[in-house]
């Protein structure tokens, strides 16, 4: 675990509630991505980005310094991304061109619907890794890392993931 | 020496420059004699370039405006929220009990509403029990709660 992760959580376990600040600094853009690629939804991601932060405050005392915070923190946004949605009963597919008023003219827009329509389609362990590495540009190490997974597993869920996600291309013409 | 399920499996470390000095070595060996993992690698670097553009582009700055705060605030006010919901749940109780007790020591209220208000009671009671064990229930058997990859 990073020093001032674990310096961090120290100091909140010690009683200084704005120390936390500093571990909500480091990951919030990663949080709100990954919660983003789950639920499909700019103010969902933030709101359930916050809480996913609360909730790991309140469970710090359960949490192991000997291991890193992010996957672990990972676990807890996961969960809790995973039972928004169950509520709702609801996927939607991941829009890009709303997202952060990227311009539509800067992408294919057809093309990358029916890529994301293929990558929604997929199972979701195999889903989960394109996601981190597609989506959020991750590491084929840090998904490893993300995931608690060896990376040799990792580089197999990819391999089978790419065959599904390329006979669903191929199906839709790409 | 890597067999062709484990070379395929490793192009996409080979390609990102992620994959150790020494096996690199190995797989280009491996690619130069094997014509159906060359064919993966080119399979590969298509697949590439057609999900290079979903890549999420950052969040803009302002987003993270009111974040922190946001978090902090909720932070403090759950214990002020869980204070005030045992407050006002032990007066409803405490003043129910009362008027109940009072209704049923006045002899001027008919049978009638009294078993009404008993009812009503007794009602509340076991919906009160039935969320607090649902809540519970639901808690312990939740789906997504261990949720591990």
């Amino acid at each position: 675990m990073p020093v001032e992760d674990n310096a961090c959580i120290q100091a909140v376990l010690a009683g200084d509630k704005e120390a936390f600040s500093g571990i909500v600094e480091r990951y919030r853009k990663r949080a709100f991505l990954m919660a983003y690629t789950i639920v499909r939804n700019e103010q969902d991601a933030y709101d359930l980005s916050q809480e996913a932060f609360i909730r790991a405050y309140r469970n710090l005392k359960k949490f192991d310094l000997d291991r890193p915070f992010f996957p672990w923190f990972y676990r807890i946004l996961k969960n809790r991304c995973l039972s928004f949605l169950r509520k709702r009963k609801q996927l939607a597919e991941v829009s890009i061109e709303g997202v952060f008023g990227l311009k539509s003219a800067e992408i294919d827009l057809d093309r990358a619907r029916l890529v994301r329509e293929c990558i929604a389609a997929l199972p979701e362990n195999a889903r989960e890794i394109l996601n981190l590495r597609y989506y959020q540009g991750y590491s084929y190490r840090e998904i490893a890392d993300i995931l608690e997974k060896p990376i040799g597993s990792v580089m197999s869920g990819l391999f089978y993931a790419r065959k599904k996600l390329k006979e669903l291309l191929q199906e839709k013409g790409l | 020496m890597m067999n062709h399920q484990e070379v395929q499996e490793k192009i996409p470390l080979y390609v990102a420059g992620e994959l150790p000095a020494v096996e690199v070595a190995e797989l280009e060996a491996h690619l130069e004699s094997c014509e159906s993992c060359r064919h993966e690698l080119e399979e590969f670097r298509k697949m590439e370039e057609m999900l290079a553009p979903l890549r999420l582009p950052d969040p803009p700055d302002e987003l993270w405006d009111g974040y922190w705060s946001g978090i902090y605030n909720r932070m403090e006010r759950r214990l002020g929220w869980m204070l005030f919901s045992l407050g006002a749940i032990v007066l409803l109780f405490f003043g129910f009990y009362r008027l109940v007790e009072g209704m049923l020591a006045d002899p001027t209220v008919p049978p009638l509403i009294k078993w009404g208000v008993l009812f009503i009671g007794g009602g509340l009671a076991i919906l009160l029990v039935s969320v607090i064990r649902e809540q519970l229930f639901h808690r312990k058997n939740e789906r997504y709660r261990e949720v591990r990859r």
